[in-house]
């Protein structure tokens, strides 16, 4: 505040408004702004006061006086806002400046888990085949020797069981060995035109660096008049390609399975090394990848179907395999680890 | 099985090179794994030798000087240590400079060097040294024949190549040279030179009788005894390589000459010491409880299943699996009986399983070995043993029983059947051409054809056979792929079916990892942890640990949790689905059901600098029950029951409703199983059935209210045994339609509060649909609300 009262009313205008000028901006706070607003401009304020004297001046003067008067003071009042707006504006910065936090500390909550990459796989592979119009369908894991072998055209004794290592409950009941005896339960209760998607955890009793006692299959088996080989090709080559994302070359190999009949291995190029020959692909440039044929008629006929006017395809996929071939998991073993440091990168 | 491609092409030898060979195999169903070299490509400084002269070495007893003949203008002298050095025996000589194949002992150049005091100029080898063997005893010994002075590597013929075959069980026809061939002519239309093989000359009288007492396992048995042979004759060398590239050992020339017939024919033989045999052949079933010894020095008990080849007092052999020891030839017979029979698959199926007893023989029985070959084979063998360790050949003993031999089908083959089955058209000729070269007999008929397929293809049964023959070696690769029509791919998605993935997806945005464990689980830990004895067996467990089938997810998720706790991970969220596995009441059968389950350990939130670390409780568990269920829009029908479960602990474990069903369990560990696993800190668990989470409700629209709501809390004070459920049952029942909210947002139990007693603080949301509710009336709500708590729950307020 000036040393000077500026109430003396011998003080000149410019001199009282030189005065407030520089009080109101050396206000540092509001409350200091609001007790300059009343000096000057209160009831008894310095101004208020010059103007209740204007009645007392002659005639003459009264008219110029008083301009000059409400000049000031309204000068006054547009220092007093402007410096009350400056304040405010200078409270903000202050309250944001010590509100500033560290936007690069970690957000707060629950981190998420993950899905088990082969559970990651059968979604998309039941994705692109419900694309494809095919249904899901499941059966027992606990089967009978009928379902999992004499149905599928694999009889007692016969070669095809051995390959099989096969886990028993008693003489006739078994853990599937593969997800086909499914196609014999579907035909059982659907008739033609069957599309249909089997996956599932099968068993087979044998456990070193590339078996593991239980694994996972995708059956497929469609049944139509008029399916045949193209058909199967057709289908297995766009889930190959859509699957991997990519055009790869795919051949189909005869084989044999005792439940199809022509029956083909199909393989595909090496993804890791363009068919160029890697250790994954044992130099051949080509990866086995799945079992495929045409349905045998001696299936057709367990599951209740008209060989002579239907025919059909079924394929099975290794679940595992594709896993490991589409992430470059490189050991069957983990996936049945439940270690978090595998689950976690998926 | 194993083919030497130089064999293989003795019978057919198309102008395409091994890989393409081998490749156009593999595309016909034969697969080839791999395509090995015969050998090692030996140093050209590696040749055949002759020891002209062997004499004892002046200052080393073991070792002895040989002059050998290398065809060159002078003999070299070579110091050998080996024992069965001698004069005029052929080896194989690395000359100075020669360098043995790498891996070897002595993977170096000969020097020329001086062997205590006497210079010796090479080295002779033996097959260990020149990488033909894994050990040998001695030097090579060569055929007396052998090319002095030619390399190694020439003489044995070691560029050529091994082709892996990976057959697949319908073709035991191709478990021979001969039936590779066939394949390869039909394949490549390369011309098939089968070798010609002529009758031997019968010089001897000497015969057995055989008689045919079971005719459905054998057919036909063809004998032959052979006289007076040499068995400390040679097996040559050409023989024994071949043998080697099919993976055979040479045993003595007789064994040899078995195992290259069937290598070449795909017929098994077996050779016995006639002087061993009592009387006539008898191929008979055996007694039940009747034992044989056989070669491998096994001993085995039979049953009628049995086929036996036996004599006038005892059983000789096991029919299309070994001979007995009874029987067996040795270094000093002289009379052989050799055996060439036909032996049906049904009587030697299964038996090498059961037996633990894979034999070459019994591999090709099982597969089907051409009826139609027995003779042909017998005057291969023949031949052979009487060129190398001569003898005298008798009459050949043929019995047949014609009627139990396997009947070939006349199939009518449909010409359309190639299009419906494969999608594409075969030219006719082309067709009928590849079935001929298949050895089938081929008429074509109105149809198409009349098929009658060879006695080697017992594959072949119907017109689906003859398409997948026509298709493999026409070529799968010319069928065009076909997609589907679209119309035929609209699959039906009903809004309130329930995905598996959307419920997985809950759990994992909470923080779980999903866990795959093993249907199979410690039958010790199960019983203990859920007190049951009656789980599902296994007849033939991988391992102990895993020898019964779960009946609960829990025991794979601890095992789980412990792994992970073992490997530093404190904190562990873990879910699997999956069945589980239990026995039908009053059956054999089983029953699965599809559960979910899961487990929760550690600190509830990540550590993080903005929430302080607890140790889950119950409650954390239940709120990712309670958002699980959520998803089926049955919030309001569910409910936990205090309850007991063996696995949990007593205060801490509850029943799982909705509605009235009953789906599932939830609580903390029990200590006694934490301790059991030596887990040491606490565990929550929940189990659920998955078929009530497999649909949902869809949502209904109810109207909003225009009008504002009015807020009241209510705290009350009661009984520690009152449970909150009931009184917000009671709250909700007594407060009628204009309650549209009611949240616990406290409890408190404390010092100073009364003895046995906890309050609880409510929030109750009022509103109407129809007017702006007063105060007057919420206040009248209210108090009916605290008269019904006072007088049913003896509850009291709290101001």
């Amino acid at each position: 505040m000036s040393a000077t009262h500026p109430s003396q009313s011998n003080q000149s205008l410019d001199s009282v408004y030189a005065t407030a000028h520089e009080a109101i901006s050396n206000a540092e706070m509001l409350s200091e702004l609001e007790n300059l607003r009343v000096q000057y401009l209160g009831k008894k304020g310095v101004i208020t006061e010059r103007l209740k004297q204007i009645g007392g001046l002659p005639a003459t003067q009264r008219k110029r006086i008083g301009l000059e008067v409400n000049k000031i003071k309204s000068r006054i009042l547009e220092l007093l806002e402007c410096r009350r707006q400056a304040l405010e504006t200078l409270a903000i910065s202050s309250q944001f400046e010590n509100e500033c936090i560290d936007v690069t500390q970690p957000g707060r909550g629950q981190v998420a888990g993950t899905l088990h990459p082969i559970t990651r796989t059968l979604k998309r592979m039941e994705e692109i085949f419900d694309r494809l119009g095919f249904d899901i369908a499941t059966g027992p894991e606990i089967e009978d020797d009928y379902h999992n072998f004499s149905a599928l055209n694999i009889p007692a004794n016969h070669p095809a069981r051995a390959m099989h290592d096969t886990f028993y409950i008693d003489d006739h009941v078994v853990l599937r060995t593969h997800t086909s005896p499914v196609q014999i339960r579907y035909m059982g209760t659907n008739k033609p035109p069957i599309r249909v998607i089997a996956p599932g955890r099968v068993f087979r009793c044998d456990s070193d660096v590339t078996h593991t006692p239980m694994f996972h299959q995708l059956e497929g088996l469609a049944i139509d008049t008029n399916i045949n080989f193209a058909d199967l090709k057709g289908i297995l080559i766009h889930f190959i390609r859509e699957f991997f994302e990519k055009d790869l070359r795919v051949r189909f190999r005869p084989s044999y399975f005792p439940f199809t009949e022509p029956s083909a291995e199909v393989d595909m190029e090496c993804v890791f090394c363009e068919s160029k020959g890697c250790r994954i692909c044992k130099q051949t440039g080509w990866l086995e990848i799945l079992g495929s044929g045409m349905v045998h008629p001696e299936v057709l006929r367990h599951g209740g179907i008209d060989s002579k006017i239907y025919s059909g395809y079924a394929f099975g996929i290794g679940v595992e395999r594709l896993t490991m071939l589409r992430y470059g998991v490189n050991d069957l073993r983990l996936f049945f680890s439940n270690e978090l440091a595998f689950l976690r990168q998926f | 099985m194993l083919i030497s491609e130089s064999w293989l092409r003795e019978w057919v030898s198309p102008k395409i090179g091994s890989d393409q060979l081998a490749e156009r195999l593999t595309l016909a169903g034969l697969e080839v794994n791999s395509v090995e070299s015969a050998g090692p490509s030996l140093d050209k400084r590696i040749v055949v030798g002759q020891i002209v002269s062997a004499e004892p070495h002046p200052n080393a007893t073991r070792l002895q000087i040989c002059e050998v003949d290398v065809g060159k203008s002078r003999n070299l002298s070579i110091v050998c240590g080996a024992a069965n050095a001698k004069t005029g025996m052929k080896t194989a000589v690395a000359l100075a400079k020669a360098r043995l194949p790498a891996g070897q002992v002595s993977a170096v150049e000969i020097p020329v060097r001086e062997i205590r005091g006497v210079k010796s100029n090479g080295m002779l080898c033996s097959a260990a040294e020149l990488g033909l063997a894994d050990s040998s005893d001695g030097i090579f010994e060569f055929d007396s024949g052998a090319d002095v002075g030619r390399a190694v590597g020439d003489y044995l013929d070691l560029q050529d190549h091994i082709f892996q075959l990976e057959l697949t069980p319908n073709r035991g026809d191709c478990l021979s040279i001969a039936g590779v061939a066939r394949e390869v002519a039909t394949l490549t239309g390369a011309k098939l030179k089968i070798p010609e093989i002529s009758k031997a000359k019968v010089v001897s009288r000497t015969a057995l009788e055989v008689q045919l007492k079971a005719p459905t396992g054998c057919p036909r048995y063809v004998g032959r005894a052979i006289t007076n042979i040499d068995m400390q004759a040679k097996t040559p060398d050409w023989m024994v390589e071949r043998l080697r590239r099919c993976g055979m050992r040479s045993i003595n020339p007789i064994v040899d000459i078995t195992n290259y017939v069937m290598h070449e024919l795909g017929q098994p033989m077996h050779a016995f010491d006639l002087k061993k045999i009592r009387g006539d052949i008898v191929v008979r079933m055996a007694k039940n409880g009747e034992k044989i010894k056989l070669l491998d020095g096994s001993s085995v008990k039979l049953s009628k299943h049995d086929l036996v080849i036996a004599d006038q007092g005892k059983a000789i052999a096991l029919a299309g699996i070994m001979g007995a020891a009874n029987s067996a030839i040795s270094d000093k017979s002289r009379d052989i009986y050799l055996e060439s029979a036909f032996f049906s698959c049904a009587v030697i199926l299964g038996k090498a399983r059961q037996l633990g007893m894979y034999t070459d023989a019994s591999h090709r029985y099982e597969r089907g070995v051409d009826s139609q070959l027995q003779l042909k084979a017998m005057e291969r063998a023949t031949a052979l043993v009487v060129g190398i360790a001569g003898g005298q050949a008798g009459p050949v003993t043929h019995a047949v029983e014609k009627s139990s031999l396997p009947k070939t089908p006349e199939i009518a083959f449909h010409k359309a059947e190639i299009y419906r089955l494969l999608g594409i058209t075969v030219p006719h000729n082309k067709a009928a051409s590849i079935m001929k070269n298949l050895g089938m007999s081929v008429k074509s008929s109105k149809i198409g054809w009349q098929v009658k397929p060879p006695s080697w293809r017992y594959d072949i049964q119907g017109q689906h056979d003859l398409v997948e023959e026509v298709g493999r070696c026409f070529g799968f690769e010319k069928v065009p792929p076909r997609m589907p029509d679209t119309e035929s791919g609209i699959g039906v998605h009903p809004e309130n079916k329930l995905s598996l993935y959307d419920i997985k997806q809950t759990l994992i945005h909470r923080g779980y990892h999903e866990a795959i464990t093993y249907s199979f689980v410690d039958s010790k830990f199960q019983q203990q942890l859920l007190n049951k004895s009656d789980a599902i067996r296994l007849i033939n467990p991988i391992a102990d640990n895993m020898s019964v089938m779960r009946q609960s997810l829990w025991p794979g998720l601890l095992e789980a949790l412990k792994s992970n706790l073992n490997r530093q991970e404190d904190r562990v969220r873990l879910f699997e689905t999956g069945q589980v596995y239990a026995r039908a009441q009053n059956s054999r059968k089983s029953e699965e059901k599809s559960r979910l389950g899961g487990l929760i350990s550690g600190i509830s939130l990540p550590r993080q600098w903005a929430s302080q670390a607890a140790e889950v409780d119950f409650f954390d568990i239940k709120g990712d029950l309670e958002a699980l269920i959520n998803l089926t829009g049955s919030m309001a029908d569910f409910k936990l029951q205090q309850a007991r479960h063996p696995a949990l602990h007593p205060g801490q474990c509850a029943q799982i409703f909705i509605g009235k069903k009953r789906i599932g369990f939830v609580g903390k560990l029990h200590s006694a199983h934490q301790k059991f696993y030596d887990i040491n800190q606490a565990v929550y668990l929940f189990e659920i059935d998955l078929e009530p989470l497999s649909s949902c409700l869809l949502p209904v629209f109810l109207d909003i209210s225009k009008f504002p709501s009015i807020q009241r809390d209510l705290a009350v004070l009661v009984d520690q045994t009152v449970n909150v459920q009931s009184i917000l049952e009671l709250v909700r029942s007594s407060a009628g339609g204009l309650l549209k909210h009611l949240e616990l947002f406290d409890v408190y139990r404390g010092d100073n509060l009364e003895k046995n007693k906890k309050s609880f603080a409510f929030g109750l949301t009022f509103q109407s649909e129809s007017s702006n509710l007063t105060a007057l009336e919420v206040e009248t709500v209210m108090e009916k609300i605290v008269g019904v708590l006072e007088q049913k729950m003896d509850a009291r307020l709290r101001k």
